[in-house]
């Protein structure tokens, strides 16, 4: 298994796990929602880093076949990316049009789900990229 | 296969084992990717780039369209003589 790989296995478990503890996160500071959410975020981005160090991928070490199937796998977690981003904001309009006034926890939510499902996207394709071919 | 479809396959694999049963590693070495991208390269599951398809021809001393087949609908036939 090479370094990127590792890499998106990686992404693909700290995502799912990251985006199962945002709705406990929530539950469990009511108060704090906003933060909550937004710590889960930071955290994983913090694992994220963290985890590339600890698998040793460092850019050199990647040919042109990592490098093809890494932009590639961009390009569509970046599509999905601006779906979520879409469906949430037309969601959210939706819901609350009557009032006009969209919680912010809801937006904080919105961000964080889009981010992480690039995310998984971007690991999901890597890992499929590799095994099919490019 | 349509008209216009086409499949670029390639005789890394014979050319290795010409040249001394050359490893996947060795040859990765060579021309600057990792293994597993010439493992990928003999099964037809990448098409490299132009750059890496002259390192590896020149590895092997050979043309580059003695080592990477183009195969298309009604005209393989450079295939058939190449191999």
């Amino acid at each position: 298994m090479v370094p990127q790989q590792k890499e998106a296995l990686l992404v693909l478990v700290a995502s799912t796990v990251f985006a199962a503890l945002v709705w406990p996160l929530r539950l469990a500071l009511p108060a704090l929602e906003c933060e909550a959410v937004f710590l889960d975020l930071l955290a994983f981005i913090a694992v994220l880093w963290i985890g590339r160090q600890l698998v040793g991928l460092k850019a050199r070490a990647l040919d042109e076949r990592d490098l093809a199937i890494r932009y590639r796998a961009a390009v569509y977690s970046t599509h999905l990316f601006g779906a979520v981003v879409m469906v949430g904001a037309m969601a959210l309009w939706a819901a609350h049009r009557t009032t006009l006034a969209v919680p912010a926890a809801q937006v904080a939510l919105l961000a964080t789900f889009a981010w992480m499902a690039m995310y998984l996207a971007w690991s999901l394709s890597v890992l499929v990229l590799y095994r099919r071919g490019i | 296969m349509g008209a216009h479809e086409a499949r670029l396959t390639n005789a890394i694999r014979r050319l290795r084992f010409e040249h001394g049963e050359m490893t996947q590693e060795r040859l990765g070495e060579m021309v600057g990717v990792t293994r597993q991208t010439i493992i990928a390269l003999e099964a037809d599951r990448y098409v490299p780039s132009l750059l890496l398809a002259l390192r590896i021809a020149r590895a092997f001393g050979r043309k580059v369209e003695e080592v990477f087949i183009l195969e298309e609908a009604g005209h393989d036939t450079h295939k058939r003589r190449a191999r």
